[in-house]
């Protein structure tokens, strides 16, 4: 699956925009992102393990409830975006 | 009257009918600001029989480079009369018609009623759920967009088909999101984007708009990327059980009656100060100043004084430091709010600088080259 990451996140870290995994859950992808870029799943979760409020994370059209999204299954996911809001006009 | 739209009465899905059609049209640009301004020059060249746009501001010289309504001799005048003279230079057929206010819970609906299609290019969180929940009480079709640094963000949302709070419910904390003012834009990225918004303005005028799809464009890499959406059966304004019937105080929904300003990127937000403020924190002789960008980043240039600290190090420097006042800084102030809340936890008297090092240097303040000792 295809994992896509806001853009400032992405620059800030040093990481690209855009990431193949076979990450089984959110879970996961959130410890995989972590080896790769400390400090990366603090920003996206809390540290009680929801995902932070002011992102939305959609898998495939559909918006992940926040409390859930920890656990739930990415097994079949084929894009995964981790989207957040931005305000300039 | 119809000679000047010759060139696009000739595509097959505009014709004769098409411009009488956009000709009899009214759409609202929200914000006269970048995107407004793009999108607006667009809709009036193209024929949309009456342009409304609504700004209580006027025109500033650092709106200039990204706001192409307006020139050096409209600094002082307001936007709204900046852009009906340009509009009605660029196009006599177009009727402008202003609205020189902010849009609040009072006037928003009153101001939207006549319109058939709504562009936003508000510049702030509570405008943007104001502008979406009025759409979606009035049943109007919304033309989104919004842009950050080198990213925009466009969204068309038809009534039934979903919201912009099907795609964010909730509006990000305080201080989570910079804005242009802080992190930066670059004027032709919101120039792509305004025009993108005429784009799908004109589409839906037209009949020709059938997606539902929000679109990010990352300018930097060059690529657009569609990201499919589905309205939310709980959202809150076009749900099936919506609790959203009327507009409601959107400053203090998005916590700005709070009294908090925009406290620049970060996750700790509260934790979180602007260059100003960080004055006073350094004036204090025993605060510590960390640094957690890697090596190369540091040593291009870094706050005098501030020491280098690996984020992964993070765990054992607490450890060492428990009662230590420290000053946590990086590039944009993103990893350092991470690590600010990682202190916090921790019970430490942690502070993150909001717009890290660039917006140090912005502020005129020096950088060093100098390597500071960890202690
Ligand atoms: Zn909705």
């Amino acid at each position: 699956m295809t994992v896509h990451l806001p853009g400032d996140l992405a620059h800030e870290f040093g990481a690209p925009a855009h990431h193949i995994t076979t990450a089984e859950n959110l879970n996961a992808l959130l410890q995989e992102l972590d080896r790769q870029y400390p400090g990366m799943a603090n920003w996206i979760a809390e540290v009680n393990g929801s995902v932070r409020q002011h992102l939305s994370v959609f898998v495939d059209g559909r918006r992940l409830e926040p409390t859930a999204a920890l656990t739930t299954s990415l097994a079949h996911a084929q894009e995964v975006w981790i989207l957040r809001a931005v305000s300039g006009g | 009257m119809m000679a000047r739209y010759q060139r696009q009465m000739v595509l097959g899905e505009v014709g004769q009918k098409g411009q009488r059609r956009l000709l009899n049209s009214r759409v609202l640009v929200v914000g006269a600001g970048a995107l407004g301004s793009a999108a607006a020059t667009y809709l009036a060249l193209a024929g949309v029989g009456t342009v409304g746009l609504v700004d209580g501001d006027v025109v500033e010289l650092s709106n200039l480079h990204r706001q192409i309504l307006h020139d050096s001799d409209q600094v002082g005048v307001l936007k709204t009369e900046s852009a009906q003279r340009r509009l009605g230079a660029l196009n006599p057929d177009v009727r402008v018609v202003e609205h020189p206010v902010f849009l609040n819970r009072d006037n928003t609906l009153g101001i939207f009623a006549p319109y058939d299609v709504i562009v936003n290019g508000s510049d702030n969180f509570p405008t943007r759920y104001l502008v979406n929940d009025a759409a979606v009480l009035l049943q109007k079709p919304l033309v989104d967009a919004a842009i950050l640094r080198f990213e925009g963000q466009l969204a068309v949302f038809r009534p039934g088909l979903g919201c912009y709070r099907c795609l964010f419910p909730e509006p990000p904390p305080l201080g989570t999101v910079p804005d242009c003012a802080v992190a930066g834009i670059l004027g032709a990225v919101a120039g792509v984007m305004g025009s993108m918004q005429a784009v799908e303005t004109l589409k839906l005028l037209l009949g020709l708009s059938n997606d539902n799809r929000l679109r990010i464009y990352d300018a930097l890499a060059g690529t657009w990327y569609p990201v499919p959406f589905m309205r939310d059966p709980a959202c809150r304004v076009c749900g099936d059980a919506p609790t959203v019937s009327t507009l409601i105080d959107y400053e203090n929904f998005c916590g700005v009656a709070a009294g908090l300003d925009d406290r620049g990127s970060g996750v700790a937000g509260e934790w979180s100060v602007t260059v100003d403020e960080a004055d006073s924190l350094l004036a204090d002789p025993n605060l510590l100043v960390i640094d957690v960008r890697d090596p190369r980043e540091y040593a291009a240039g870094h706050i005098p004084g501030a020491v280098r600290l690996n984020l992964e190090d993070l765990d054992a420097w607490v450890s060492h430091h428990a009662d230590q006042k420290t000053l946590v800084v990086c590039q944009v102030g993103i990893r350092s709010a991470s690590a600010t809340e990682y202190l916090r936890l921790n019970q430490m008297d942690a502070w993150n600088l909001a717009g890290g090092t660039r917006a140090w240097e912005a502020s005129g303040r020096p950088l060093s080259q100098e390597d500071a000792q960890n202690t």
